[in-house]
């Protein structure tokens, strides 16, 4: 599994995205299709995700996310989140704030590591950003935040030695993303 | 702004869970904790007078670790790994009793003597009289003789030795635990080679001194003790109380056991089979080098044949499981004359045809070697642990993890056992 897989679920999400454009403008469900980035000093990984929410009213929204977070590395993560966002004015172009917050499932995406056991943790992602949501048809949105992600894998190795490695991701994230009327 | 009237509470709550953003933005580099947990051997140093004092008769114990065993005039002498030596009475194999423990830090290796105990303490030879068991007294101590395995560590991996912290006599297993960011294991932190497993056995054979077992060190012929350490192989003179380095001869590496057969020493290591002439008692002569492959290899003979075992193990770990068997009438130019498949052989002993064979955790293996080409197995033993074995005289003592256990074979179709004289666990 590699940056290939994202780009095919990203395809995939990309087609739903164009079938749901003959959306329900007055449906209270959305669908939400983003894709974060989150650089470090030496790599940039990527977040794909899909959420989706319940408008509870013009202003806040809540709902259910996963996606695929690729990290160079040898664990890469499956986040199942809960996802809330709140806009801070009724217009159709508006600032937001959200919370995405849940846990991950871990996925070994460098073979090459032999790992005898992995794990994913839990993660936030919390963040501000603007979004423009037309009476009709698909709205998007630019965000920025921070989000913090936590694997484990560990191995065997001979009948005397246990290696644990513990990575904490904390990055700063840019995202942008596009969202339907179910 | 109704919504903000409307929502006011979820607006302030997220408002107030963004002030805690600038908080994350504080650490924004990822962090990376590596923990290697590790069982490694750790030394146990005792001072030079501790080491020293430590030396004296004591009351009967339990086995607990046994390792050489050594048969010399109806007693067994065991040894219990880096503790010392246990002296039982078994004139009567069907019922051994303890008589007494001698305490001798260090120690690795025995062979008696007449009235006299010879064993290894770390690099030192001490001699005990032993005239009156009952009362073993240390006679003499040769320090600094060995110099290759008096600190050797009992398996992988291990921490270094510090030779400032005193006298090594003795490794135990500890669990260590180490955290350190980002990939911090650098391979350096104990020493994962492969070494000695400190198992258990001993070897022994025809000798003017008693029988060892086939995995002993310590081997004593007419007047002169032989030795042999990682690398060298020793002669002491012994005609006097006090022993006497005659020579060193440097053999190869991995030295493992050594066994005396009439006017010659055969010496097992990983790689080879030595065979030397002691028609100079104090100067053994090579004679030849049979090469094998990498294993654990104890070497006994008996007529015109050498048996070998070769043994795949965590310190031979390319090694293969088989009996050799070499034909040594021209003990210069050793012939192999067929090879046998073991589970895990470890040491061995024969006595007139009668082949044993101590596979380990997988029993004992009991083979007809009247005619060496051809070998005939008699009988497995599986539910017995034999780490090495001395047929002696129709008794059979067997040593093994779960202590010594002694045969009758006068009916080799038939072996009755005769006692145990079991390990009890810490």
């Amino acid at each position: 599994m590699d940056r290939n897989f994202l780009s095919q679920i990203l395809f995939l999400c990309l087609i739903f995205a164009v079938i749901s454009i003959s959306s329900n403008a007055q449906s209270k469900y959305k669908l939400n299709i983003g894709l974060d980035i989150l650089p470090d000093d030496d790599t940039v990984s990527e977040r794909l995700k899909v959420t989706n929410n319940y408008q509870f009213s013009p202003q806040l929204s809540a709902g259910l996310g996963t996606g695929f977070t690729y990290y160079d590395d040898p664990l890469s993560l499956i986040p199942i989140f809960i996802d809330l966002r709140y806009k801070l004015l009724q217009n159709d172009l508006a600032p937001f704030v959200f919370l995405d917050t849940g846990y991950t499932i871990s996925v070994l995406t460098d073979t090459d590591t032999r790992t005898d056991s992995h794990r994913g943790g839990w993660m936030l992602n919390p963040g501000l950003g603007v979004q423009f949501s037309p009476k009709n048809g698909p709205g998007w949105y630019l965000s920025i935040g921070y989000s913090t992600d936590h694997s484990q894998f560990e191995r065997e190795e001979g009948s005397s030695r246990t290696i644990k490695n513990e990575v904490t991701y904390k990055r700063l994230m840019a995202g942008f993303g596009l969202f339907f009327r179910l | 702004m109704k919504g903000i009237t409307g929502h006011k509470g979820y607006l302030h709550g997220l408002i107030g869970l963004l002030l805690f953003i600038p908080l994350f933005f504080s650490a924004c580099e990822d962090q990376r904790i590596q923990t290697v947990t590790r069982t490694e051997y750790e030394p146990v140093y005792m001072t030079e007078q501790e080491f020293q004092n430590a030396v004296q008769l004591e009351e009967p114990r339990q086995l607990e670790k046994p390792g050489k065993i050594y048969l010399y005039n109806g007693y067994l002498f065991v040894n219990e790994i880096n503790k010392g030596v246990h002296i039982i009475d078994n004139r009567d194999p069907s019922s051994p009793s303890k008589i007494g423990f001698v305490n001798i830090p260090a120690n690795k290796d025995i062979a008696v003597k007449g009235d006299r105990l010879y064993a290894d303490s770390h690099s030192d030879l001490v001699v005990f009289d032993i005239s009156d068991m009952q009362n073993a007294e240390l006679i003499v101590r040769k320090e600094g003789v060995f110099e290759f395995s008096a600190s050797k560590h009992p398996g992988y991996p291990y921490q270094p030795a510090d030779p400032e912290k005193g006298i090594v006599v003795d490794w135990k297993k500890v669990e260590v635990e180490e955290t350190c960011q980002g990939d911090c294991y650098n391979g350096h932190r104990g020493i994962f080679f492969d070494s000695q497993t400190g198992a258990l056995s001993e070897a022994g054979s025809p000798s003017s001194g008693g029988i060892g077992g086939s995995m002993a060190r310590f081997a004593i012929t007419g007047d002169y003790l032989y030795a042999v350490d990682d690398q060298s192989l020793f002669a002491f003179d012994i005609s006097s109380s006090d022993p006497t380095k005659v020579s060193k001869n440097d053999i190869g590496w991995s030295i493992e056991t050594i066994f005396p057969y009439e006017q010659n020493l055969f010496i097992g290591s990983a790689s080879a089979m030595y065979i030397y002439d002691i028609s100079s008692p104090g100067f053994p002569e090579q004679l030849s080098i049979f090469p094998h492959f990498t294993a654990c290899d104890p070497v006994v003979a008996e007529g015109d044949f050498a048996y070998v075992t070769l043994r795949n193990s965590e310190r031979c770990p390319q090694g293969v499981n088989r009996l050799e068997v070499i034909d040594i009438q021209d003990l210069v130019s050793p012939q192999k004359v067929n090879t046998y498949q073991m589970l895990n052989p470890h040491g061995l002993g024969i006595d007139n045809g009668d082949l044993f064979v101590g596979e380990g955790d997988k029993g004992l293996r009991i083979l007809d070697a009247t005619d060496p080409a051809n070998i005939k197995q008699i009988r497995h033993i599986s539910d017995i642990k034999a780490m090495d074995v001395i047929p002696f005289d129709h008794v059979l003592m067997v040593t093994g993890k779960d202590g010594i256990v002694q045969y009758d074979y006068s009916d080799i179709n038939n072996l009755e056992l005769l006692s145990t004289i079991p390990v009890v666990k810490e």
